[in-house]
């Protein structure tokens, strides 16, 4: 049993201009152990899908879906109170800005110790801060001693990652949504942090999802990657035979436009998708790409299906009517 | 003769201590380069290595303490205000809070001209409106505000802006950092574009590596208010030599690349605040030896570029 089971999962919002749909039918299995990388641009709808996951999402967000469950429990049908034993226990989440992520009224400590005390009630006050003193260890805090009595403002960005990271695996959770965990960081940051993910996933076989808008990033730490873009996959496959055999128009796009390939020249013109993505409010009909695809017919009037390309030995999924077989 | 010089450049700061009112941050320390005319300088580095202050200065938005710049042989200083910003302009990060929401486009485009020259009102909305043609906008949206604009197209609005003077040199601190992936290609392509049209020299601040190697020419590479290396786009990210240089290559993902086996950096930057003995980098540094505590290494040529770091073999 899929540890994470998704099923045509849509968000969407109550405005004044309308309902807006966030989010359209998605659908995915996330097994332990493994890393899911979430890849697409801004408002493409990838934050708010694990926010619906850890059910954190706002009042006016509406959550449709004919099945997530997790564990084979189901999601949702929880109470907040279910909720609440739930998440931080069993799944938890990192975010991007570490530093407005730690509250910066208490210690590190305090935060950390509070983690434990809701979510393992058994441990006595001395246990706790041994275990928290292990947590900060873990997570490759310098003299961890000190560090228990410092507040968010005296620590740096990388260390208030660290911070969060432990908060995070304090009950050693079986899901770790890291939404743009290493945005904020400096690139040798970002690759210590990477570095500490991976760890911390093998020694507790910890399912991830991880977030980001890096393709580099991603490519590193995933084993599978899933394209979204206005809200829906348009495309998933394992990492390296999507980065390698993409068919999607989209995601060759944003592969081609990257510098840094062998093959593109020194100041070349790079290969640039035209257009911006759409409002959710002036959604195109059909397939959401095709006012930007230059492979764009009749038929992407009709909304493509999310199918499973046959001959491949691995699953590979594609929301187009024009795929693009030849390699990139 | 190079279009920038920069010679020995230092910035620092007074803290405003109780007790230590002393103590200097020492934001720029020695900082010297030269660009030639259209040619790209990017400058690499991480946050608190003073890459931005030394765009600030550069800019005149900030008194070096010592050193000189050299805009084609003339003293900075003698060139102040008006002519300064007629050889200089800068594009910044973040389109959405460098553009005043209260003003139109054609405003925002055309400020710096209606300050810094006689012109009338009318003829100051076409020199914008050709430039709006020249950065991918329709002249048709000259009467917009920023917010019905675009993050690509914003970012858009500020190169328009600041090439409005015909400066000689853009600096160009993180431009496409804030913009989505694949908005990312069509600003690049378009700075590369107007760079061969019009002339221009760049100072590119980045820290995506992968960029730098497409556009520029030559790389500073910094750390903490220090350059350790800087040499030719190809002899950097072909054969690097300072060791903070070859972990920066190592730690900056590349999709098409199979990642190179290799220990992360331990360690962060230290605090400009209370800087390490020595050499800067010395605490993090896999190689470094007793001297690196208590010498700093100069800037050094060393095959065909600069580094300066004391164990580099020969």
């Amino acid at each position: 049993m899929s540890l994470l089971k998704v099923r045509d999962l849509s968000i969407h919002f109550q405005s004044r201009q309308g309902i807006l749909e966030a989010v359209r039918g998605i659908s995915f299995d996330l097994e332990r152990g493994q890393t899911l990388g979430v890849v697409g641009e801004s408002g493409c709808g990838k934050s708010i899908t694990n926010l619906a996951i850890m059910g954190l999402l706002s009042d006016n967000g509406q959550v449709h879906a004919s099945e997530v469950t997790f564990e084979g429990l189901d999601l949702l049908k929880l109470r907040e109170k279910q909720w609440q034993k739930i998440r931080g226990k069993e799944m938890a989440m990192i975010f991007q800005d570490p530093m407005s992520a730690l509250n910066p009224s208490f210690t590190v400590g305090y935060q950390l110790e509070e983690t434990l005390k809701i979510h393992e009630p058994q441990l006595t006050k001395v246990d706790r801060e041994v275990r928290c003193l292990e947590l900060l260890k873990q997570v490759g805090i310098p003299a961890p001693e000190s560090r228990l009595s410092s507040y968010a403002h005296e620590l740096s960005g990388g260390m208030s990652q660290r911070v969060m990271i432990a908060m995070a695996i304090a009950c050693k959770p079986k899901l770790l949504i890291a939404d743009e965990p290493t945005t904020a960081l400096d690139v040798t940051i970002q690759d210590q942090i990477l570095r500490l993910l991976k760890e911390l996933q093998d020694a507790y076989n910890m399912a991830m999802i991880f977030v980001t808008h890096d393709l580099g990033v991603v490519a590193k730490v995933s084993d599978n990657i899933q394209v979204m873009y206005a809200g829906e996959i348009v495309e998933s496959a394992p990492t390296r035979e999507l980065i390698e055999r993409p068919q999607h128009p989209y995601t060759r796009g944003l592969l081609r436009s990257l510098p840094g390939a062998k093959e593109t020249a020194f100041r070349a013109p790079l290969t640039s998708i035209p257009g911006i993505v759409p409002a959710l409010n002036a959604r195109p009909l059909g397939c959401q790409f095709h006012p930007r695809c230059d492979f764009a017919s009749e038929k992407c009037q009709h909304q493509p299906i999310l199918t499973e390309l046959r001959d491949e030995a691995s699953t590979h999924l594609l929301r187009c009517h024009h795929p693009q077989e030849e390699v990139l | 003769m190079s279009l920038l010089k920069v010679q020995e450049l230092k910035k620092h700061y007074a803290l405003k201590g109780l007790l230590n009112s002393k103590a200097m941050v020492k934001a720029l320390d020695g900082v010297s380069f030269e660009v030639k005319k259209k040619q790209t300088l990017a400058i690499v580095g991480e946050s608190g290595c003073g890459k931005s202050t030394l765009a600030k200065t550069l800019m005149g938005l900030e008194e070096e303490t010592s050193g000189q710049v050299f805009f084609e042989g003339v003293d900075s200083k003698a060139l102040k205000g008006k002519s300064l910003y007629q050889t200089i302009q800068m594009i910044f990060q973040d389109p959405y809070n460098s553009l005043n929401p209260r003003k139109t486009a054609w405003k925002i485009i055309a400020e710096p001209l209606l300050i810094n020259q006689k012109v009338s009102q009318k003829e100051a909305y076409e020199r914008a409106c050709q430039l709006m043609e020249k950065v991918g906008l329709r002249p048709e949206m000259a009467n917009r505000y920023p917010h019905m604009f675009s993050g690509g197209q914003r970012q858009r609005l500020g190169i328009a802006r600041a090439l409005i003077l015909n400066p000689k040199i853009l600096i160009c601190d993180e431009p496409i950092s804030a913009l989505d992936v694949s908005i990312q290609a069509q600003v690049l392509n378009l700075l590369v574009e107007l760079q061969d049209q019009l002339d221009l020299t760049y100072l590119f601040i980045s820290h995506d590596l992968n960029v730098v190697k497409h556009i520029a020419d030559t790389v500073l590479v910094m750390y903490l208010g220090k350059v350790v290396e800087y040499g030719r786009r190809e002899q950097i990210f072909e054969n690097p030599q300072h060791p903070y240089t070859r972990a920066l290559l190592e730690a900056s993902p590349n999709i098409f690349e199979p990642e190179k086996e290799h220990n992360p950096l331990a360690g962060e930057p230290p605090s400009p605040l209370n800087p390490p003995q020595g050499c800067a980098f010395h605490e993090r540094c896999p190689q470094a030896t007793e001297r690196c505590k208590s010498e700093s290494p100069d800037l050094q040529e060393r095959s065909s570029r600069m580094v300066s770091c004391f164990n580099l073999g020969s």
